[in-house]
């Protein structure tokens, strides 16, 4: 078995095994779930709401692409952080790992979490839809819908590398778990207080949690969307929404992905066990 | 070529607060084959040396070699070779003893028909599906130790092995060191309990403060003199017996009567002396100058802490060993000679 294959093997193994994980999992689902049953359910009873691809798109991803990431954020530290506390990080470096590779395993948690979440976002919605009462139309995804996917993705990798870097700088999962649900609010104080220079605006816009909603917007990567949207703020006398480009907001979401990660990184290599 | 050699070895911890100097230029050397005890009170900087030499700690100077190796890519391969375990056993606790060593397996690249022995050697195969967090001390103890053997290290490196153990527990440990020391593997051994080392190890290094103050081996460092400890009804004779009595090296007073130094270890010719002299004794015992007095001089009043574990260590002693007369009832650490 090679060094990476026994580091997730082992990394699987701790994760299965804890009843945290499963309760998590569990939380993150039965909403999913639930609300799929019941976009069925209504369909059933009244076909005119259709649930149907490629329109459903927009509906399926909307809970799971806004409440995923902190889910797996929470997973993130749940699987990481404690290994500092339960001092098996230090012993997994004693019994012969580098930290490089215990931080490349947390990597390999990362990555997987970001793929089995992504794939209950899009599963469990899209086969209910799929194989549902509705007529699914000769375009099952559309090109729009590959750039909601991937927002989605990528808020998901957004979120799970903060948590990362919370587990590994803080090494406490409680408190990590309430810096991780408190920036929230205290980005959007940020964001008040920079809203009232307008000079100093603009860089709300930059924010971490803000570039997360914006990426997982239907009205970012669907056009209509966002053109029906401005059309109602328009009649209620709003200005109309305008997002940051597509290729500036990945560029600006890997950065911060990068940051978060380079920052675990050091403190897994600077800090003593 | 050591299996462990430090030169000037050095960990400073800094806070914004105060400085700590931790491990202070320690020079160390193990050998092949070696038993080395790795002695210090709480706070003497020995838990901080073995964890940079596992990895887990980055020395602030100084350098440390492991199998001749010094490179952090040659340290990595060199410490596949060691088997380590620090302070209290660190372990998953709602993973089964058996997943622990599973995961450890892993990690040492070792096949896993090796935990199945481990369990068996420690005496945990019957436990092996329970979870970590309902074991004893005493089974996380020996669970640790079975980690420590999974690859059959060449190094075994333990930091109070023993600490919480019941005395059936430490026998247990010393009994695991001693077969694994048949078997010709390093051991490297902190422990506060000095009876246990000076039974068990070949070499010694005592520590204070961060620094190394006595190193060699044991009969080095343990001055082999034998005194005898005479108590008589009249005080005065027993003196003028003393004084003319040709294998006393030396004469004082301690321990609530008279210690004797004798040049050649012979109590039953001293009480022949006595009886001649008319000098009939309420007491007489056989003591030996102990690692533990060495470590009180050497240190100085910094352990205690330890005492009560030396107190502990002694009825341990006096339960489990066949001391005969020659010890003495309510003194913790003599050794039987």
């Amino acid at each position: 078995m090679s060094g990476a294959a026994a580091i997730f093997r082992n990394e699987v193994l701790k994760a299965r095994k804890r009843r945290a994980f499963w309760v998590v999992l569990g939380l993150f689902l039965v909403p999913l779930v639930g609300e799929t049953v019941d976009n069925v359910r209504r369909e059933f009873a009244d076909p005119a709401l259709s649930f149907s691809l490629p329109d459903a798109w927009i509906g399926i991803l909307l809970y799971p692409a806004n409440a995923g990431p902190f889910f797996l954020g929470v997973l993130m530290i749940l699987l990481f952080a404690p290994e500092f506390r339960w001092r098996t990080a230090r012993q997994n470096i004693i019994d012969g790992l580098s930290k490089d590779r215990f931080y490349a395993g947390k990597l390999m948690v990362l990555g997987a979490l970001v793929v089995v979440f992504f794939a209950l976002s899009v599963g469990v919605g899209g086969g209910a839809a799929l194989f549902g009462p509705g007529d699914n139309g000769p375009e099952l995804v559309r090109r729009a819908d590959l750039s909601l996917f991937g927002g989605h993705v990528l808020g998901l990798i957004l979120f799970g590398s903060a948590a990362v870097m919370l587990a590994a700088t803080i090494r406490a999962s409680g408190p990590a778990v309430g810096i991780l649900v408190v920036y929230t609010v205290l980005e959007q104080f940020g964001a008040f207080l920079l809203g009232r220079f307008e000079s100093l605006e603009f860089l709300s816009d930059f924010l971490p949690h803000r570039i997360f909603r914006t990426l997982i917007a239907p009205s970012r990567h669907h056009p209509e969307v966002l053109a029906q949207m401005n059309a109602d703020r328009a009649a209620n006398g709003q200005p109309p929404v305008e997002y940051l480009d597509l290729g500036v907001l990945v560029a600006v979401a890997l950065s911060y992905v990068a940051a978060f990660l380079a920052i675990a990184y050091l403190a897994m290599r600077k800090r003593d066990l | 070529m050591a299996v462990i050699e430090t030169t000037a070895l050095t960990k400073l911890y800094k806070s914004w607060r105060r400085e700590v100097l931790a491990v202070d230029q320690v020079d160390l050397a193990v050998e092949p084959g070696q038993v080395f005890g790795f002695l210090g009170p709480n706070g003497s900087g020995k838990t901080t040396t073995i964890g940079m030499l596992v990895g887990i700690i980055s020395p602030t100077a100084g350098s440390f070699r492991l199998f001749g190796a010094s490179s952090p890519k040659d340290l990595l391969a060199a410490r596949s070779r060691v088997g380590a375990t620090l302070e209290t056993p660190n372990f998953y606790p709602y993973l089964s003893g058996r997943d622990n060593l599973r995961i450890a397996a892993r990690v040492k690249r070792v096949d896993e028909a090796r935990i199945e022995e481990c369990l068996e050697l420690v005496g945990l195969r019957d436990r092996g599906k329970d979870r970590f967090r309902t074991y004893s001390l005493g089974m996380k103890q020996r669970l640790a130790l079975a980690a420590t053997m999974l690859n059959d290290p060449e190094l075994v490196i333990l930091d109070e092995p023993a600490n919480g153990l019941d005395p059936q527990g430490m026998r247990e440990i010393r009994e695991i060191i001693g077969l694994l020391a048949e078997r010709g593997r390093t051991i490297f051994l902190s422990s506060h309990l000095l009876w246990e080392v000076e039974r068990t190890c070949t070499h010694v290094a005592i520590v204070r403060k961060g620094q190394v103050v006595r190193s060699g081996t044991v009969s080095e460092i343990v001055d082999d003199t034998v005194t005898a400890l005479v108590k008589a009804d009249d005080d005065e004779a027993l003196g003028a017996a003393l004084a003319d009595y040709r294998d006393a090296s030396a004469v004082r007073p301690g321990d609530g009567g008279t210690l004797v130094d004798l040049r050649s270890g012979d109590l039953a010719e001293l009480n022949r002396h006595l009886v001649h002299r008319g000098v009939f004794v309420s007491h007489l015992a056989r003591r030996k100058q102990t690692l533990e007095d060495v470590f009180i001089d050497l240190t100085q009043g910094e352990f205690s802490s330890m005492t009560g574990i030396a107190a502990e260590a002694g009825a341990d002693s006096a339960a489990t060993d066949d001391a005969g007369a020659d010890q003495e009832a309510g003194t913790s650490a003599e050794i039987p000679s």
